[in-house]
């Protein structure tokens, strides 16, 4: 049997409506929604309340809606430059965050001492997919936008995506045998000037394993 | 709620024409002076986003009249700036929350005129009667998706059951507090190990 992600998701919002009636006392109140909303619920109440809501299809869009409406209003009161009295030098949060950084700063050091003085093995079985071109950040024109990787071992095809700025993914490419990949007109027509995008190729093996490479950025000049 | 006094009999006396004022705090509290336009003309802007949400989850015959809900956002925010000399800090904050609460009290009394419509059997149960579609290959195919869903870790399977309901990742990353990237990088090992789950019961899934 064979499927795709269009259909699962379609499979998965039919069987929320076929959860419906199951809807009442154990949905989250709208004001516990709010409360993720806006921040005010803590990590395991979000987490419980979350659960939930990706379970039900009476709770998902509602809270989906409670977001478009904190964005909204956010967008018309101009959220930043309305917020009164002093800042404060160092949140409490990015306090802690410093305080993990440096604690994490110290563990890293530690372990690269402890590699650095562990013998060379060579000869690792993990495959990846490096990416070469174009430099991580780096600004072209949309009509030099080439797109080089390593080959993989093995690998029988690939596969370029390109997404945007909030990682949704706006272009595919076909089959690929080659490593390289000019971006073609129709990819060419969807990105904009001074936006940033990322890509990332998949690999696939003649036995049908895949394997993805990690996530690169590049920008689009003006 | 609304002091006892000569501003609140005129509340109650003249009700549409209060809702443009606010108090003037130097002249015995009776003096009224128009609301700020910013916050006019964001309420203005807002209205229809309210009603075109409300319409979203299914109230499109029964939904509010736009005017309805600006005059109550308006109402209660004018009530804000009277009990605090008409300073608002965090606005974006009260704002927000003043709307939720609208927006809110829409939603449950529009749900609960459904469930009494529904209760009356006038509007009955359309899924149902679809039941008979998901027979035969159907049913493994849903019966194998929702376990291997299930077997997920529950970052993973909550980011990838958000995106099914149509959250985009920067719903998904604001919700979970991750960044964007993360919340791709949950969703895209959760689908790598689903298509693995998937395999195991059976079905090949293709992109």
């Amino acid at each position: 049997m064979k499927t795709d992600l269009a259909q699962i998701a379609e499979v998965y919002r039919a069987y929320l409506e076929e959860k419906k009636p199951e809807k009442g006392s154990e949905c989250p109140s709208p004001e516990d929604l709010v409360r993720v909303v806006t921040e005010e619920a803590g990590r395991k109440e979000r987490a419980r309340i979350l659960d939930h809501v990706a379970g039900c299809g009476e709770c998902a869009p509602l809270l989906k809606s409670l977001l478009r409406l904190s964005g909204e209003v956010d967008r018309l009161t101009g959220k930043a430059g309305l917020r009164q009295g002093p800042k404060p030098l160092l949140s409490r949060r990015a306090a802690l965050w410093a305080l993990a950084g440096l604690i994490g700063l110290t563990v890293v050091s530690y372990s690269v001492i402890r590699l650095a003085e562990r013998p060379v093995v060579r000869g690792t079985s993990v495959i990846q997919v490096r990416l070469i071109s174009p430099k991580q950040g780096a600004a072209l024109t949309a009509g030099d936008i080439e797109l080089g990787w390593e080959a993989v071992p093995k690998a029988s095809r690939y596969t370029v995506e390109l997404f945007d700025a909030s990682l949704e993914k706006i272009w595919r490419s076909g089959s690929l045998t080659g490593t390289k990949l000019k971006l073609p007109e129709d990819a060419r027509g969807i990105v904009l000037k001074g936006e940033t995008y990322f890509w990332k190729v998949l690999a696939v093996l003649e036995d049908g394993q895949e394997f993805a490479s990690k996530l690169a950025e590049f920008s689009v000049q003006k | 709620m609304i002091a006892a006094g000569p501003e609140a009999v005129k509340l109650r006396a003249v009700p549409v024409r209060i809702l443009d004022t606010l108090p003037d705090s130097n002249y015995h509290g009776c003096h009224l002076k128009p609301m700020p336009e910013n916050i006019d003309s964001i309420l203005e802007a807002l209205a229809p986003f309210l009603i075109s949400e409300l319409r979203a989850l299914g109230y499109s015959s029964s939904s509010p009249e736009r005017d309805d809900l600006l005059q109550e956002i308006r109402v209660r925010i004018w009530k804000a700036l009277r009990d605090r000399e008409g300073k608002i800090n965090f606005f974006n904050a009260y704002v927000k929350k003043i709307v939720f609460s609208v927006f809110i009290n829409e939603v449950n009394k529009l749900a609960r005129e459904r469930r009494l419509i529904d209760a009356a059997g006038n509007d009955r149960d359309v899924i149902k009667g679809t039941e008979g579609d998901h027979a035969g290959s159907g049913n493994t195919l849903k019966q194998t998706i929702i376990e291997s869903l299930e077997t997920l870790g529950a970052a993973k399977r909550r980011a990838i059951e958000l995106r099914f309901e149509g959250y985009t990742f920067v719903e998904i990353a604001a919700l979970n507090r991750w960044s964007i990237r993360k919340a791709w990088g949950v969703y895209y090992q959760g689908i790598a190990e689903l298509k693995d789950r998937l395999a195991k019961g059976g079905i090949h899934y293709e992109d």
